[in-house]
């Protein structure tokens, strides 16, 4: 804090202990009552008197202004009146016990009082608990709030507090409950603890030492005493030194003490100086011992303590990382400032026709369709775009000014228009007015309409965006610049699946198209009625080539398709040229690329990821043998490729029986095996759906716990149906949403 | 020294989070309109921080968030054409465009951003990380730099995986900005805060007073907010830990009631909790983005006494406490062939020399009538210190800007669950005055005005604090590897 900082605070009012105080009441009220704890009224007049003074002379402030000031003011007043009664009644105790102690020690019956008993009897105790104070003084304000007399009478005073007001209806309300909190914390603990504690003891034994001295003289005064020391083991000359050194203090201070003849003669029994003087220089020592050990010291240190307490109650600051006030601050001295609004949007419209409106162009003769890439990446499916067998004509990426430029010339100079022009953008781009305004200028060149590709989707779907929020966007944008929504197809260049590359076909006019144009027909049926079959003929436990089979058998059913299917599990053109080395990658490779299909459910089950990971390699076998009609176990390099997949299923877990045998990666199971060929069949139904529908519509049709087992043949049909049952529901609701 | 207060106006193309980093700035999730669509801010919207509102100098820092630069090339283009070879001084050619009508026209977000850094003292250049480096970004720098204002790149989303940061970086160098600051925020990160201010302070000698202020507020207010949160879940765990209520030993029926009457009172406890660390935090529990945090509508998904619960945490339930009913509870059931006579003797025999005689004594006399104690568990006390200081790393870490769910990992760090175990040990005092309990229901000896108790919740909020320091560092070196 700066000095001209500290400087303003020390002219404002200045907050007084009773503030704070009354503060950490209202933060104890709010604990309690979490409903008026907003206080709107209060926090406006604390911030509007605030002027910038600290945070904390704000909280006194909104304390001050409270609804409940009032009332806690009043239960402050009655919890320290309380606090009062019991430390008054303390010294009455305390005197009495001094009184009561003072006849016990002179007695009232014998004449003859042993000085050493009554000395001890009357200060040893005190004095004992003094150095007390004194070592837990110097250890800590800690120790000494909870080991003295004066804490032992604050936490009378807090039960009394608690049991009287619990019995009467006047202070049993929150605000006493919060006051009697406040006053406790305040009091009860650190520096004002320790002092307030020291204080109460010291006050509490002045009053049994005055007490002590009164009744003394009162007795001194009417009666007569003879004083004398006596002992039976120790010598006589101990008892006279020690007389002299007790004696040094009150002596010092002018009380008469006795001398060394005195002394010596008031051994009893055989005492030889009972004469009158001899007995008034006893008096004197005892009254003067009182004085200077007991009165004097606890008189002093009352004083001494009332003196820091008071010091400590000045220093005493809220703890404002409290959380009943660090809630405050954003409110009372908030450190952030709204400006608002300064330049105020304009009614203009966002889009406003580029300046150069060039005259569209003249009539050209008719060319190849052409592509550009506007600020994109290269797509996974690679560029320039081909569409069937048929180049796109490339224009190029664009990204710059300068490439913008040299589009544009290129597209105005060439001697052929673009039959189409396909202007491919990234849904992971935020469109903008740049972007459109190209798109316009780009327009303008040609008499045809442009067409724009949205491709990215799947990128930006991992980002965790919402992709078609960002089509939304794309789509408004475009349509500002006269692109219409048909002429808009979002389409991920990076997954190309058949669907995709029909519809591609569509968008840039060329009919010769791959496959067939029309939606397929479903196969799901026939495929799973081909596992149920291969299933049954099994004997035993089927082998990785009896399943291999299986897989090929599927394969065939959407051998027309196999296009689209052989990119998603990213299998090689000619398994049977690649190395052995080769060939286990690409089934790895096959395996993966199936494993990340399914759901992230599915990946956490060791069962479901062995049988992606089979049906994956699988499938790779299936797509490079589809066109021999040999039997799989007959190629030549089938015995790598057999064990490599057999590898895969070492993902499963063992059954439990064998859970401690190391047995080798043996075959599969026949439910590990349908399900695969399962996974398999599901999957080249899905194709050309787009990845992240695939993965959606697996997680709805595979169950994963309480499934019936699969152990023999005859579970297989009804497992089977189920789960086209759940596939079917699950496309149909993939459909609808 | 300068009394004048510093201005940045924050630019950048449009939807790269300019707006979000007032937010996260300001700790204020109402400001300005944050959503993934281009040209959300129309308009230029100022915001200042106050240095020391608490009695201090009171000079202000201001923020302006402006409209996002979405035509660049087109302009810079247009200002080439005005300049048309000749050499003219770039913010001359800024000025004579500002008085052109395109500037109010077609181009009137950009003159909107680019008047505001005329006006400002330091420009930050907010860059979406995971963009490509395009031409429109070199063009909106070289617009900038026509401006002739100090301009401190800014590199936005730094913690998502696709971030081109190197990338970016490059450019940037080649541009000749070598001041660039990494700041995200979604994933706030306290440490890269003070570097954004820090690289500013080098850029502005005149303000640099200024700054340093700034940057000890900053440094100061997260203390601060560290050691209120660690108070707030200190307060937590002794009002749970010293409740007790007590429940028919013999009535099944009443005995259930007592129990599920105490979770309920501790379950609402927590929420409380998290209302208060909500709002010390500034995040509002009605916004719409309190759903994007760990707990779903204000509440943790998975019941505090539950099972699942306790796994989600990798907390071993004790004892009897998966069983059921008794799920997080411990019952203090009577000990087993002891008279009343001698029961009530030796509990208040031990209790006298410890020191809690009443507690004992008691204790035993409601055995003796049929009662039992219901306490909560070690376990749901440590799973309480892990939720909330679990929740409290998270809050620490999360930009005011967030919109969307933040995703925690299904179990924290194993540190704070050693931790929070560690933590209960120093609960075993509050367990013996269920009257420090301020949950209702709470009767018994100890009152929640106790001094003993603020005692004992001062050391645990310092103990909390080190560890809720601890967490929030784990999670900046996971998402900053």
């Amino acid at each position: 804090m700066s000095r001209a900082a500290s400087g303003r605070i020390t002219r404002r009012r200045r907050m007084r202990f009773a503030d704070r105080l009354l503060a950490e009441s209202v933060r104890a009220l709010e604990e309690t009552q979490p409903d008026a704890a907003a206080q709107p009224a209060a926090n406006l007049q604390a911030v509007e008197a605030a002027d910038g003074s600290s945070f904390e002379a704000r909280i006194t402030a909104r304390a001050a202004a409270h609804t409940s000031a009032d009332r806690l003011r009043n239960a402050l007043r009655h919890t320290q009146q309380g606090a009062m009664l019991t430390i008054t009644v303390g010294v009455i105790v305390a005197a009495l016990a001094g009184a009561g102690a003072t006849r016990a020690a002179l007695g009232l019956s014998a004449d003859r009082v042993n000085i050493f008993w009554a000395i001890a009897g009357l200060l040893g105790i005190q004095t004992l608990l003094l150095l007390a104070w004194a070592v837990a003084a110097l250890i800590g304000p800690r120790v000494l709030s909870t080991g003295s007399l004066g804490g032992l009478l604050v936490a009378l005073w807090r039960r009394m507090g608690q049991r009287v007001c619990g019995g009467r209806g006047g202070c049993a309300g929150a605000e006493h409950q919060a006051a009697l909190r406040a006053t406790a914390n305040v009091f009860g603990r650190g520096r004002i603890g320790a002092w307030t504690f020291s204080t109460i003891s010291h006050a509490l034994w002045t009053a049994f030492n005055l007490a002590c001295l009164a009744v003394m003289l009162a007795m001194l005064s009417g009666r007569h005493y003879t004083f004398a020391w006596e002992t039976t083991i120790l010598p006589s000359r101990a008892y006279v030194s020690l007389t002299e050194v007790v004696a040094t203090l009150p002596s010092a201070v002018g009380f008469p003490t006795p001398d060394r003849e005195q002394i010596e003669g008031s051994e009893w029994p055989g005492a030889t100086h009972t004469d009158g003087a001899t007995q008034r220089a006893w008096a004197g020592l005892l009254v003067g011992s009182m004085v200077t050990y007991g009165l004097g010291p606890r008189v002093a240190l009352l004083v001494i303590s009332l003196g820091f307490r008071l010091r400590a109650m000045r220093r005493y600051r809220l703890d404002t990382s409290l959380p009943g006030y660090a809630r405050l601050r954003p409110i009372l001295a908030p450190s952030t400032e709204t400006i608002g609004v300064i330049d105020e949007a304009g009614d203009e419209s966002p889009h406003h026709t580029t300046g150069d409106s060039a005259p569209s162009a003249a009539a050209r003769p008719i060319g190849p369709p052409a592509a550009l890439g506007l600020e994109i990446e290269r797509p996974e499916s690679g560029w320039p775009l081909r569409v069937g067998s048929t180049a796109l004509d490339d224009l190029g990426f664009v990204d710059d000014r300068d490439d913008r430029r040299r589009v544009l010339d290129d597209l105005r100079n060439a001697e052929t228009e673009p039959a189409v022009l396909l202007i491919v953008c990234s849904l992971m781009t935020t469109p903008d007015r740049g972007i459109a305004g190209f798109v316009e200028q780009a327009g303008r060149t040609i008499t045809r309409p442009v067409r724009v590709v949205l491709t990215g989707g799947e990128r930006c779907r991992q980002r965790d965006a919402d992709v078609a929020q960002r089509g939304g966007d794309w789509r408004e944008a475009l349509a500002r610049v006269g692109v219409e929504e048909e002429n808009i197809v979002e389409l991920d260049l990076d997954h190309l699946t058949d669907t995709s590359e029909r519809v591609l076909a569509e968008l840039v006019g060329v009919v010769e198209v791959v496959g067939v144009a029309s939606q397929p027909a479903r196969r799901i049926e026939e495929a799973f009625d081909v596992i149920a079959s291969h299933a049954d003929a099994w004997r035993t436990e089927p082998g990785t080539s009896e399943q291999a089979e299986l897989h090929r058998a599927i394969a065939r059913l959407y051998q027309h398709e196999m296009a689209g299917w052989r990119d998603l599990l990213h299998v090689p053109s000619d398994l049977k040229k690649l190395s052995a080395g080769d060939v286990t990658k690409a089934l790895r490779t096959s395996a993966e690329r199936m494993t990340s299909l399914l759901p992230d459910r599915l990946k956490q089950s060791p069962k479901w990821l062995a049988a992606g990971a089979a049906a994956g390699a699988l499938g790779c076998v299936a797509a490079a043998t589809l066109a021999a009609p040999i039997a799989i176990t007959a190629l030549p390099a089938w015995a790598g490729m057999g064990a490599a997949i057999a590898g895969l299923w070492k993902l499963a877990p063992k059954s439990s029986a064998s859970k401690d045998i190391d047995e080798p990666a043996g075959p599969p199971d026949l439910g590990g095996a349908v399900r695969a060929a399962a996974l398999f069949a599901m999957l080249l139904e899905l194709q050309g759906r787009g990845e992240a529908t695939i993965s959606r519509v697996l997680d709805r049709a595979v169950t994963q716990d309480d499934e019936q087992p699969i152990e023999s043949a005859s579970h297989v049909q009804p497992y089977l149906t189920e789960l086209r049952h759940r596939f079917d529901m699950a496309l149909a609701s993939e459909v609808t949403s | 020294m300068n009394d004048s207060p510093l201005r940045i106006a924050v630019v950048g193309h449009t939807n790269t989070g300019k707006t979000s980093l007032l937010r996260t700035v300001m700790r204020d999730v109402s400001f300005g309109e944050v959503s993934d669509h281009p040209a959300v801010t129309r308009h230029v919207e100022g915001a200042a921080v106050v240095l020391g509102s608490d009695g201090g100098s009171g000079r202000r820092v201001e923020w302006y968030d402006t409209p996002g630069l979405e035509d660049s090339i087109s302009l810079l283009d247009l200002l080439e054409t005005m300049r048309a070879g000749r050499r003219v001084e770039g913010i001359d050619l800024i000025q004579r465009f500002l008085d052109k009508p395109e500037s109010h026209d077609r181009f009137a977000q950009e003159a909107k951003a680019l008047r505001q850094v005329l006006t400002s003292d330091v420009a930050l250049y907010i860059i979406d990380a995971r963009d490509r480096v395009l031409g429109k970004h070199r063009d909106e720098l070289s617009i900038l730099a026509y401006c002739a204002r100090p301009i401190v790149p800014v590199l936005n989303f730094v913690a998502a995986e696709d971030a081109r940061t190197k990338e970016w970086r490059e450019q940037l160098s080649r541009a000749a900005m070598h001041a660039v600051a990494e700041f995200d925020t979604v994933a706030f990160d306290a440490a890269s805060e003070q570097r954004l201010l820090e690289k500013m302070r080098t850029l502005l000698d005149s303000h640099g007073e200024l700054l340093t202020e700034l940057i000890e507020d900053r440094r100061d207010e997260r203390a601060r907010l560290i050691a209120a949160t660690g108070n707030v879940i200190a307060e937590l765990l002794v009002d749970a830990a010293s409740h007790v209520r007590t429940a028919p030993t013999e009535n099944r029926r009443e005995r259930d009631a007592a129990l599920d009457a105490f979770r309920k009172v501790v379950v609402e406890r927590e929420q409380a909790c998290i209302a208060a660390l909500l709002e010390l935090h500034r995040f509002r529990a009605d916004d719409c983005d309190a759903s994007a945090l760990p707990i779903e509508d204000g509440r943790w998904g998975v019941d505090l006494f539950s099972p699942a619960a306790m796994r989600q945490f990798g907390i071993q339930a004790t004892g009897g406490a998966a069983a059921g009913a008794m799920v997080g509870l411990t019952l203090d059931v009577m000990l087993a062939g002891l008279s009343l006579g001698t029961g009530t003797l030796i509990g208040a025999a031990a209790g006298a020399m410890l020191g809690v005689g009443r507690s004992h004594g008691r204790q035993m006399i409601k055995r003796a009538r049929g009662m039992t104690e219901v306490h909560c568990d070690n376990a749901t006390l440590a799973l309480l210190a892990a939720r909330q200081v679990t929740l409290a790393a998270a809050l620490l870490r999360r930009g005011h800007a967030s919109v969307t769910p933040m995703h925690l990992a299904d179990a924290p760090a194993k540190q704070v669950i050693t931790d929070s175990h560690g933590l209960v040990s120093h609960l075993d005092a509050a367990r013996l005055f269920p009257g420090w309990s301020k949950l209702s229901g709470a009767s018994g000896p100890g009152s929640p005005a106790d001094p003993r108790r603020q005692s004992l919740v001062e050391e645990l909020a310092e103990h909390i604090t080190a560890i809720i320091r601890n967490a929030a560092d784990q999670v900046g070196r996971l998402s900053h590897p």
